[in-house]
């Protein structure tokens, strides 16, 4: 089969940039992306989402703790994305078949968004500085501790972000609009300076 | 006024004498320091007039030394950076610096504009409603002639001039939230920070200055056996320390809005030639605070009196900053006129730096032993209860004219003095800077001590500190603070220690100012201005009065007082009293206009932040490189990015579109779909949810089909349409027009949430997920033939509007056949990420069978020839009958729209329906021309209706379009004419039915 193509191939470069370029002094912000080889996404009915949390505890041997906390192991992460409402991020390539079978329509309904997102990584001391200059979320340890993840936009972009680290964030964009949301992030992150691992 | 540099050793203030920096104003070259600002450096240099007023081009000097000043404003830099009406009191310095002065031509010093000063009161309050307003009444053109010098007025009167270049820095957001936002760092914000930081406390500390310490830099008091300075430093360094506070300088709060946020402009880049590489220019804070502790301050208000505004008159709390912070003294022979007290600190740091202070006149008959004694230390001699009748001289101040002030009369007597200065210093009393509390709806309270307005009760979780409360005094200022900080504290929960409120030494001056604004003469002679930018005079007060604009709102309005870039921050409390004193009211009865944002003047760049060079983000399909290296000329279509079509060397976008177009008539193209909307529909209710959605039914729509839905809107238009396929028993994929998406989405998901609730249904966007390729033409079927693996492709097994699912060089497709063109066609979707490989594979299928890519506008052109509608003919304003479909709406069923479709008004006869124009000139036909009668291009008579989509046909070889005509569809055959008055075009054409290429369909499903 034909390799999957990212909309950012060809602009993540490896290398330094911005304002630090030239220079040989740790990088404060390293950036890096992904496909998710499954990213799936599932809604419970109103009155299923405790049969679907189970479901989901039970095949990712994660445990949904409620609220934005967003549990993780070496295979899944789950992102509580909206009232009954999760993405599924997983290694394996049938995620989304697995779980139509054990979710069936009764109780909630399965959609493979494998090819609708890319992740988007910050890491570093800065990672939350340049976030912050166009995310309207306190990034904050104390609000957005560890595993938290939030579904917001930047300039009309959606973006569900997901706190990996102290200073790690997984930024889920769109695929049709990571372009555009690159050119920004390029762009703020050109004052601290950064590496693209 | 004849400014000069202090000859100190000790590098006083914050200057660096060692650091010398070169500027030019208006092309000439001067020196300053590091740490000087151009107003202070232009003073050092002797250079007095720094611009010409805004009406009556008066020579005008420095005023002030912060944000409030009206006079000295510049335009900085030049090119594309040059920004104009920036006050120079404001502008760091910097080596390289270029300024220009304002409103004069050729040059401040002398102006051809000042003959307006030859206007008198021609030029008054209200010049412009009542020159360039009124009727033309025969014989009396005077109103007409007017506008004829409307533009050359218009110019002579102004501020700066914009440039029209792009601004080529770049500007930021950032957003932040803290416990506690302290707007000022003077002495009530230090104290306020120091006691929030020790608390735990997450603290943002804002301060517009490049300095902390606001009013403590340079004045002569001392705090704790310390200089006011250095106890400042002292404290600054203590919160420096603290991980949990944050300091901005350069940051101004501009403004304070809904749930305690506000906006803060950080001039970041402003104090350099240009920004570091990659550094923004300037920086959008939006910080979100759970309290706020405004501190910031109060701006000295000048008084009123004949040639008020003569440079070498300033205010005189601004000349103490200069002479103290940058070692400027404003003039050799410094005078003072006051009501107040504060005008004998000033003095006394001045006399202190080494300024020569030769006289005090003071409106006030009685004065206190404090001041007295600063007036004897510095060898001043007071006039107490005088007053300044008038100024002499002309670009610099050269002597005033003082006698004895009534109080009863509210008068100076006619009997004066002259006295010779070159610099006179000036204080009215002081007006707290409630502009952000007032900006949130605190109403302004007056205070008969004060002689100001107070901000009135906090309507959101703030609290004042220091002189914005009218706290005045480093003492009320330092107890006034630490209340604020402490229920602000409080509020948070958040553990207060009792202030340690500082000692200080020998500052107890009677700060409350007499309450006289305005001297006025037995003999009006001379203006005296009240908003020196605007040029707004004690007079023109009066006339809004006299002829009945007596109200705050009315008086701003007609005399502009309190308008232009500095928001009347010198002017407005004076221009209320004068108000009042004419209405024979208080101050208070008056009332006061409120403030808004922003505080200080921003630029447009710091607002758009990082939304420069569009407006909305851009969205791209997977193969959107391969189209731009085959040089399509992308065009926008909603946030998409879209091939408009495919230009060989040399041709024409409508050779190209031809060529395209007869390419899938004749063999087989394929074109990007990927930007149509993608719905993901899923559940038990999904049938039914459908059925209600749709106007045309969808319950019984078989698995491994799609069908082609209409939407209505709840009033019966037409909403969308598109085709819905179905996957399994409850999944279904809906698309819809590519701009339409969001909206369909957003109408589905409002009924399920609000008006079905009980229906368990899935709405999930999957645009992104799928890659989408139309393939059309008499071939597409062969070519899929030898690329598609899975799916048998015969007519029979896969029928029109049948739905597969297989492989392409192994990556998973689903196939449906659909056709927007008219011919067999079949729309290829995969992962997204595969889409560029999948179109690879498409394009090396369709080699043998010379496969072209096609655009948007030889889909249009298919679309238009077969008579599909789309965005325009759908227009919010058609009904599915208007278009030729109303077939498509079931009598059977309730859906949304079904009652109001049936309203008469969308039922009668005489609507406007879909046709078809075939043009009988050979002319183009324009869309948005109209379909009238008559031939005469002159007299085109009533319009029955218009274009909405045209193009020229590759298969009748004529232009055509579609169009929306009154009663069209009886009108087929006519022959009538297309007008478009505007582009110049009157073309004859025949109304034909819409479905011009294979109106039985023969094609698509054969």
């Amino acid at each position: 089969m034909a390799d999957r193509i990212s909309p950012l191939q060809g602009l993540l470069i490896k290398g330094r940039y911005g304002k630090h370029a030239d220079m040989d002094i740790a990088s404060e912000l390293v950036i890096s992306h992904r496909m998710c080889t499954s990213l799936v996404q599932v809604n419970a009915w109103p009155d299923t989402d405790g049969k679907v949390r189970a479901t989901l505890q039970r095949s990712t041997e994660l445990k949904l703790v409620g609220g934005s906390k967003s549990p993780a192991n070496k295979d899944y992460t789950i992102l509580p994305v909206g009232p009954g409402r999760y993405l599924i991020e997983a290694e394996i390539d049938d995620l989304e078949l697995q779980l139509r079978k054990r979710i069936v329509s009764d109780q909630g309904a399965v959609i493979g968004l494998s090819h609708a997102r890319i992740v988007i990584t910050l890491s570093g001391a800065k990672a939350t500085w340049v976030l912050s200059k166009g995310i309207a979320v306190d990034f904050s340890p104390g609000d957005f501790p560890l595993c938290s993840c939030v579904a917001t936009s930047h300039h009309d972009i959606g973006l569900t972000i997901r706190r990996t680290d102290d200073d790690r964030f997984d930024i889920f964009v769109f695929t049709s609009l990571a372009r555009s949301f690159w050119q920004w992030l390029e762009k703020a992150a050109g004052e601290v300076g950064y590496e693209i691992e | 006024m004849s400014g000069y540099r202090l000859d100190r050793s000790d590098n006083g203030g914050r200057i660096d004498r060692s650091k010398h920096l070169s500027f030019t104003f208006d092309g000439r070259s001067y020196s300053g320091f590091q740490g000087d600002t151009l107003a202070s450096a232009l003073l050092a240099n002797g250079v007095m007039v720094l611009g010409r007023s805004f009406k009556y081009h008066r020579p005008r000097g420095l005023y002030s030394a912060g944000p409030e000043e009206p006079n000295a404003l510049v335009t900085l830099r030049s090119g594309n950076r040059s920004e104009p009406n920036i006050r120079a009191t404001e502008i760091e310095l910097f080596d390289g610096l270029e300024a220009k002065s304002q409103n004069c031509w050729p040059s401040p010093k002398f102006d051809l504009m000042s003959i307006n000063q030859l206007g008198g009161n021609a030029l008054a309050a209200g010049f412009y409603y009542k020159t360039f307003m009124g009727p033309k009444i025969a014989f009396n053109r005077t109103t007409e002639v007017w506008w004829q010098f409307e533009k050359l007025i218009r110019r002579a009167a102004g501020l700066g001039v914009a440039p029209v270049e792009a601004d080529p820095d770049h500007y930021e957001r950032m957003h932040a939230w803290c416990d506690l936002l302290i707007v000022g760092s003077g002495p009530a914000g230090l104290i306020a920070a120091e006691m929030a930081a020790k608390s735990g406390a997450n603290v943002i500390l804002c301060e517009q200055h490049p300095l902390l310490g606001g009013s403590l830099n340079g004045t002569g008091d001392t705090i704790n056996s310390l200089d006011a300075e250095d106890w400042a430093k002292s404290c600054i360094a203590r919160l420096q320390a603290f991980d949990n506070v944050r300091i901005l300088t350069r940051t101004t709060v501009q403004g304070y809005f809904d749930d305690n946020i506000l906006q803060a402009i950080e001039r970041v880049a402003d104090h350099k030639p240009v920004p570091d590489p990659h550094e923004p220019r300037q920086r959008s804070w939006i910080i979100s605070a759970k309290s706020v502790v405004v501190a910031t301050g109060a701006i000295e208000r000048p008084m009123v009196f004949s040639g008020n505004d003569r440079p070498g008159i300033m205010l005189a709390d601004s000349a103490r900053r200069l002479t103290c912070e940058f070692d400027v003294v404003p003039g050799k022979n410094i005078t003072v006129f006051t009501n107040n007290d504060t005008a004998y600190l000033a003095a006394r740091d001045i006399a202190k730096c080494g300024g020569n202070i030769s006289a005090i006149f003071d409106v006030r008959p009685e004065i206190s032993g404090e001041a007295r004694a600063v007036a004897a230390l510095i060898g001043a001699e007071i006039h107490p209860g005088t007053a300044i009748s008038r100024t002499g001289g002309w670009q610099r101040l050269s002597a005033v004219q003082y006698g004895n002030y009534d109080f009863d009369k509210k008068r100076v007597a006619p009997q004066s003095h002259r006295y010779e200065t070159d610099c006179l210093l000036v204080s009215g009393g002081w007006s707290p800077a409630i502009h952000l509390t007032s900006q949130f709806g605190g109403q302004p309270e007056w205070s008969d001590e004060l002689q100001a307005f107070l901000p009135g009760k906090p309507t959101r979780n703030w609290r004042g500190a220091g002189a914005t409360v009218g706290a005045f005094g480093l003492e009320n200022t330092f107890i006034s603070a630490a209340k604020a900080a402490e229920a602000a504290l409080e509020d948070l929960g958040l553990e207060t220690k009792p202030a340690l409120i500082p000692e200080i030494d020998g500052n107890n001056f009677n700060l409350a100012p007499a309450a006289v604004f305005e001297i006025r003469r037995e003999i009006k002679r001379g203006k005296s201005f009240v908003d020196l930018q605007h040029d707004v005079t004690a007079e023109d007060v009066r006339l809004a009065h006299r002829e009945g604009f007596v109200s705050v709102e009315h008086l701003k309005r007609y005399t502009t007082l309190g308008m232009a870039t500095d928001q009347g921050k010198t002017s407005n409390v004076t221009g209320l009293a004068i108000m009042a004193d004419a209405r024979g009211e208080k101050i208070p009865d008056v009332g006061t206009t409120r403030f808004r944002p922003p505080y200080t003047p921003v630029a447009i760049g710091a607002i758009a932040g990082e939304c420069f060079g569009h407006l909305k983000p851009y969205r791209l399909t997977p193969m959107n490189d391969w189209h731009c290296d085959r040089g399509a000329n992308m065009v926008a279509n909603g946030l998409w990015m879209r091939p408009e079509c495919y230009n060989l060397s040399g041709e024409t976008v409508e050779q190209a579109t031809i060529r395209e177009a007869r390419t899938v008539r004749s063999g087989v193209g394929l074109v990007d779909v990927s930007t149509l909307g993608k719905i993901d529909i899923q559940g038990p209710d999904a049938a039914e949810f459908l059925n209600r959605v749709y106007s045309n039914g969808f319950a019984k729509l078989p698995i491994g089909k799609a069908r082609y839905g209409l939407m209505l809107r709840e009033d019966g238009f037409l909403f969308d349409d598109g085709t819905t396929w179905r996957f399994s028993e409850h999944h279904y994929m809906m698309t819809t027009t590519t701009a339409n998406a969001g909206p369909v989405m957003a109408h589905m998901e409002y009924y399920l949430d609000v008006i079905w609730p009980e229906l368990k249904v899935s709405l999930v966007s999957i645009t992104d997920e799928w890659a989408g390729i139309a393939l059309a033409g008499p071939k597409s079927r062969a070519v899929l033939e030898t690329c598609v693996t899975g799916v048998e492709m015969s007519n029979e097994a896969f029928p029109s509007m049948g739905v597969r699912e297989g492989t392409i060089d192994n990556i998973p497709v689903k196939i449906a056949r659909l056709s927007f063109s008219g011919e067999m066609a079949f729309e290829v979707y995969c992962g997204a990420h595969y889409g560029q490989a999948l179109w690879d594979g498409l394009m090396e299928a369709g080699k043998p069978f010379d496969i072209v890519p096609y655009g948007l506008e030889a889909l249009t052109t298919l679309r238009i020839e077969k008579g599909h509608v789309a965005g325009p003919e759908l227009n919010g304003r058609t009904t599915a009958d208007d278009l030729g479909l109303g077939q498509m709406v079931s009598r059977k069923k309730p859906f949304i729209g079904s009652i109001l479709v049936q309203r008469d008004a969308l039922m009668e006869n005489g609507r406007e329906q879909l046709v078809a124009v075939k043009s009988l000139d050979g002319q183009k036909i324009r869309g948005g021309g109209h379909v009238v009668v008559s031939s005469d291009s002159a007299n085109p008579g009533e319009s029955l209706g218009h274009i909405t989509s045209a193009c020229y046909s590759p298969e009748l070889e004529c232009y055509i379009a579609l169009g929306l005509l009154k009663n069209g569809r009886s009108r087929i055959g006519e022959k009538l004419y297309i007008t478009s008055p505007l582009r110049g075009s009157h073309s004859p054409v025949e109304i034909i039915s819409p479905h011009m290429v294979d109106p039985k369909g023969e094609r698509m499903h054969g």
